[in-house]
């Protein structure tokens, strides 16, 4: 089972379901924390959730902080940044990010810290992230790695525009700032976003949780054209040579549901994990 | 991660690279994302900064594979790659 949503979910539902999850009371509370964190007398004292910036990562807030100093110790480091992470995200799939966008409001497009990092991507180019909940109406008063400015959206636009990122072959994961105030859809890639980097690379924990569904492809179906091959960013996708199938590697699949975009003959459906045994429990 | 093998030494002379927020173009041309954009005070409210206060930084040391691309585009000339076990094994 699903431990977040376990935690927060309502009526056997997942977590960011919850209209609960992004009531603005939650948000005024964090707020009150980040404050104290951020401007307390003792810095070194255990960050709260605020200080780690929850849509970033573990491995880019131990960097922004200038706090990995030793190169050669740098996976050991982000991993011991990763332990004091208190963030939650998990991957989503289309259909459900676009059922979030008609439970939350406001909703606007931002601007992605992880690109302006990585890539120094101009504003105007960088509108890659979505932004949900009352933080929106402040963003000027954001910590510098998100400013950029917001583009507020209807919940069609927004639709629109998720479906828009799709199709760039981006990966929605459902962002909280302070879990389990839920306040954003990331639309991630490797190997630009850090928080698919610290779960990917260096095997942090619960950066990103894997999504509720497993990529299953029918192997009848499948004619072998392996457009789907490139739109994986988690290495799930292998061709068998011999037959000129696809198969999905399921222990590494996160169900972005990615794949099934340029599939012109269906043959990829998304089952749900808790469904298949032997990767029920892996998130 | 492989930690045993021995990674390229990467250096950014800070005083030459002027204004890696407009410029960029080492953090474009990386295959593996080892060169970032950081400034201090970067992730905390209320605490302003411009683009000037940007500067590179090597972040992901093992993920470079010392193509030395962005030594050649760097027009300032402010990186250097240098891996010796080229010079050691050859």
């Amino acid at each position: 089972m699903c431990e977040p949503c376990d935690m927060y979910g309502k009526d056997g539902d997942y977590w960011y379901f919850n209209p609960e999850n992004y009531a603005r009371r939650i948000y005024k509370w964090r707020k009150t924390a980040t404050e104290t964190t951020v401007a307390g007398e003792n810095p070194s004292a255990e960050p709260g959730d605020a200080s780690l910036i929850g849509a970033m990562g573990a491995m880019q807030t131990a960097t922004i902080d200038m706090k990995v100093l030793d190169p050669e110790r740098y996976a050991e480091q982000v991993k011991e940044e990763g332990k004091t992470f208190r963030g939650l995200a998990q991957v989503v799939t289309l259909e459900e990010a676009q059922k979030m966008m008609e439970i939350c409001w406001p909703i606007t497009a931002m601007t992605c810290a992880c690109r302006r990092m990585t890539k120094a991507l101009k504003d105007e180019e960088n509108f890659t992230c979505m932004g949900m909940g009352p933080g929106m109406y402040k963003w000027e008063r954001w910590p510098q790695i998100y400013h950029g400015g917001v583009q507020f959206l209807t919940p069609d636009e927004a639709k629109d525009y998720l479906v828009k990122l799709n199709k760039m072959g981006l990966v929605h994961i459902a962002e909280t700032h302070g879990a389990p105030y839920t306040g954003g859809i990331c639309n991630c890639e490797m190997p630009l976003c850090g928080q698919l980097r610290a779960r990917l690379e260096h095997n942090v924990p619960y950066v990103v949780k894997k999504g509720h569904f497993v990529a299953q492809i029918d192997p009848d179906t499948c004619n072998g054209c392996l457009h789907c091959m490139g739109r994986c960013h988690f290495d799930a996708l292998r061709i068998h040579s011999g037959t000129r199938k696809v198969v999905v590697d399921a222990f590494k699949c996160f169900g972005c549901g990615n794949c099934r975009y340029p599939c012109h003959v269906d043959a990829i459906t998304m089952a749900e994990r808790t469904t298949l045994p032997t990767v029920k429990d892996m998130w | 991660m492989p930690d045993a093998r021995q990674l390229p030494t990467i250096e950014i002379d800070q005083d030459k690279c002027i204004s890696p927020m407009r410029c960029g173009k080492c953090l474009r041309v990386c295959p593996g994302g080892v060169v970032l954009l950081c400034a201090p005070k970067f992730n905390e409210k209320f605490r302003e900064c411009g683009p000037e206060d940007f500067t590179v930084i090597v972040h992901n040391r093992p993920a470079c594979i010392a193509c030395k691309k962005c030594v050649d585009i760097c027009p300032v000339d402010c990186i250097s790659v240098e891996f010796e076990a080229v010079e050691a094994a050859a």
